[in-house]
């Protein structure tokens, strides 16, 4: 029999073995400061059951390793997945002494990289099957179901980081519908703004290295110096014009957050509006005056529509971006999920640290997959530039 | 009728179009035949200001093109582009469609004009009305074009190079079907071309361009065009035409200077044209 191996299975399968059985699976403290004891999948699990996650492991990472077909390497890789969610809920009641509230069983080193492996594996078939927008979609919903569905059935309540949320479950959601309006709200005003200004850049060639020069320099500011920055000013409009401080502009808390996350949005919006425009044939451009549209028509009816993809692409770097650096608002008072970052950061609490970060890597990691899908619908009507 | 009256186009230093005067009688189809780069398309461009001249006038109809807004011009004058100049992002229909919308024709006029043109140039409407313009021929798409052009029943019709990528049948279909609805309609149309037998065919006038400077305008039958003196030889250059007679010919019947302008019989040799124009679709 000719046995060949799969480029990618290999590295997977050697992170699989790494982390299955060398690695520590799950973290015991006894109370949620003092340093962590690892346990491995065996120590964590009863016998029979981390006997069997061991098993999944291994044929899992075995179908990764060779050339097998693309099913059985979806089924692989969701079922590793779904195994690791469901046991690792498992070992955390497993481990917790009973009766004991204090106790900490957190995920470890060895459980986020076989989620690691067995994600890119995910990842890997999925593209391999080039699944349109539409389905990748809807992987992305029924992964984010399965996962509610965990949180709801209580599985996982018995981990560290669902312990920390059950102690702030109020303050987690405030926080967290700041966190998406900040990001959202920057985007949107980056956008409303941001457009019209690339529009101009477009048309006015003088404007054009001026303006994105200047947005260039404030992209490299770095987040924390703009929050600085920008107190002194707000605080003087704060204090000066009236009825600001009544809609809450102050040197710190959301409006500074609100205005640096805006400006690092423009960069991206109004350059990639100013390549998109300059990306429309100029057959088109020339067609839509030889036509008889106006100058607005034509930029509505055609230089619009065919620079739309390239102008999604802005947006989606700003979305992504700006979920991550809304994490920094807390720092000035601008609260999101950065608040329990900073929080766990400073009580050494890692699992509060990761109560803020998880999922703000979901959000940015589900707002990638969407706009990409968006991206890809309006762009495959409108393919290839004709001669 | 359209009256092009000395016109010029400057860009920089260069002039492409170099004070041209022309009348295209109502209901008459004027062929422009030149060099690549004779400025064909700037002279067509400026007749719907797409091009602003330097200098000059143009008159549709006795009225000064300048005399409405730019793109109110362009509704009312059929524009077939070099190489098509489809919307990629708008499908057959929606391209034929561009001018009788933005005219505010009713849908069910749009649709009846649209398929009817479809059909006349051999396009189902069905298979081809929702297709995006990658998605057909070469040829295919330049029949598009052209129909874009019609739609809106222009009585002014600009075509450059209308039927450039068609094969010899269904560029000879194209070329019937437009004098069919040029009788119809009685409309006046421009063409550029670079094929001499489709400009001696469909022309009521043939205008030959050279380095921007009209040289020659007249009758196929008149004896300077029938002679071809287009594709004589460049003076001093090996002639690629000596062996059909054009050079003695040219000789005998010298092409006769531009009506008005003061052209010297030197600079009339409307040079290297040979290759392309005279022999290229026999
Ligand atoms: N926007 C412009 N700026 C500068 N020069 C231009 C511009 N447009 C056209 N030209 C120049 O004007 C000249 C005439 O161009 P034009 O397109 O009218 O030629 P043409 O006769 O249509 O040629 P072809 O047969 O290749 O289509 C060319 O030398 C071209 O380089
Ligand atoms: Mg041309």
């Amino acid at each position: 029999m000719n046995i060949r191996f799969d480029k990618l299975g290999v590295v997977i399968a050697a992170i699989a073995a790494y982390a299955a059985f060398v690695a520590p699976f799950a973290t015991f403290r006894a109370n949620r400061i003092v340093p962590g004891q690892a346990r491995s999948i065996l120590e964590a699990l009863p016998t029979a059951t981390g006997a069997l996650l061991l098993v999944i492991i291994v044929v899992a990472a075995l179908i990764a390793l060779f050339k097998t077909p693309l099913v059985l390497r979806l089924v692989a890789s969701v079922v590793a997945l779904v195994a690791l969610a469901l046991l690792v809920g498992v070992a955390g009641t497993f481990l917790t002494p009973a009766g004991n509230t204090f106790a900490r069983i957190s995920p470890a080193f060895g459980f986020w990289i076989l989620i690691f492996a067995f994600t890119l594996l995910l990842a890997d078939v999925l593209t391999r099957l080039e699944l349109s927008p539409w389905a990748r979609v809807g992987v992305l919903v029924l992964a984010a179901a399965a996962v509610g569905l965990l949180l709801v059935s209580g599985s996982w309540n018995d981990l560290s980081i669902l312990k920390e949320y059950f102690n702030r479950a109020d303050s987690f959601w405030a926080e967290g519908s700041k966190h998406v309006t900040l990001a959202l709200g920057s985007l949107f005003a980056a956008v409303v703004i941001g457009l019209p200004l690339g529009i101009l850049c477009h048309r006015v060639e003088k404007l054009r290295a001026g303006v994105l020069n200047v947005l260039n320099i404030i992209q490299t500011i770095p987040s924390i110096a703009l929050f600085g920055l920008l107190i002194a000013p707000l605080g003087w409009v704060a204090i000066h014009v009236p009825g600001a401080a009544a809609l809450g502009i102050r040197g710190i808390g959301t409006a500074p957050a609100f205005v640096a996350l805006f400006l690092y949005s423009l960069l991206p919006v109004v350059a990639n509006t100013v390549v998109g425009l300059a990306g429309v044939p100029r057959a088109a451009n020339d067609a839509a005056r030889g036509m008889g549209m106006t100058d607005r028509q034509r930029l509505f009816g055609v230089e619009f529509p065919l620079a739309f993809p390239v102008i999604l692409t802005g947006i989606r770097i700003v979305l992504v971006q700006n979920i991550g650096l809304a994490t920094i608002a807390a720092l000035i008072g601008g609260g999101g999920f950065g608040v329990f970052v900073f929080q766990g950061v400073g009580q050494t609490a890692m699992d509060l640290v990761l109560l803020g970060a998880v999922p703000t890597v979901a959000l940015a990691f589900a707002a990638a997959i969407i706009l990409d899908a968006v991206i890809e619908m309006t762009t495959t009507k409108r393919r290839a530039e004709t001669a | 009728m359209i009256e092009i009256e000395g016109i010029t186009k400057r860009y920089d230093t260069t002039t492409v179009v170099d004070d041209v005067s022309m009348v295209i009688e109502p209901r008459t189809i004027a062929v422009i035949v030149g060099t690549s780069g004779s400025g064909k398309t700037t002279l067509l461009r400026m007749i719907n200001r797409l091009v602003e001249p330097t200098a000059g006038i143009i008159k549709l109809d006795g009225a000064d093109n300048r005399s409405v807004p730019g793109y109110e011009l362009r509704r009312s004058i059929g524009y077939a582009i070099q190489g098509h100049g489809l919307f990629p992002h708008r499908t057959v229909a929606q391209n034929i469609a561009t001018v009788p919308v933005l005219l505010g024709w009713d849908k069910d006029r749009i649709n009846a004009r649209v398929d009817e043109l479809m059909t006349l140039y051999q396009l189902d409407p069905q298979a081809y009305g929702p297709r995006y313009p990658h998605e057909l021929s070469g040829g295919q798409q330049q029949r598009v074009g052209v129909a874009r052009a019609l739609a809106a029943e222009p009585n002014v019709l600009l075509m450059d190079e209308p039927f450039g990528a068609l094969d010899p049948i269904i560029r000879t279909k194209a070329q019937e079907d437009l004098l069919a609805i040029q009788k119809r309609f009685g409309t006046t149309i421009i063409l550029v071309t670079h094929d001499m037998e489709e400009a001696v065919h469909m022309g009521d006038k043939i205008a030959v361009m050279d380095a921007g400077k009209l040289v020659q305008y007249a009758r196929p039958a008149e004896p300077a065009i029938s002679s071809r003196p287009w594709s004589a030889p460049a003076k001093g250059r090996s002639g690629c035409c000596r062996s059909d007679g054009c050079v003695t010919r040219w000789r005998t019947a010298p092409p006769r200077a531009k009506p008005s302008a003061a052209t010297p019989a030197s600079a009339t040799h409307w040079p290297s044209y040979c290759g392309r124009a005279g022999r290229r679709y026999r």
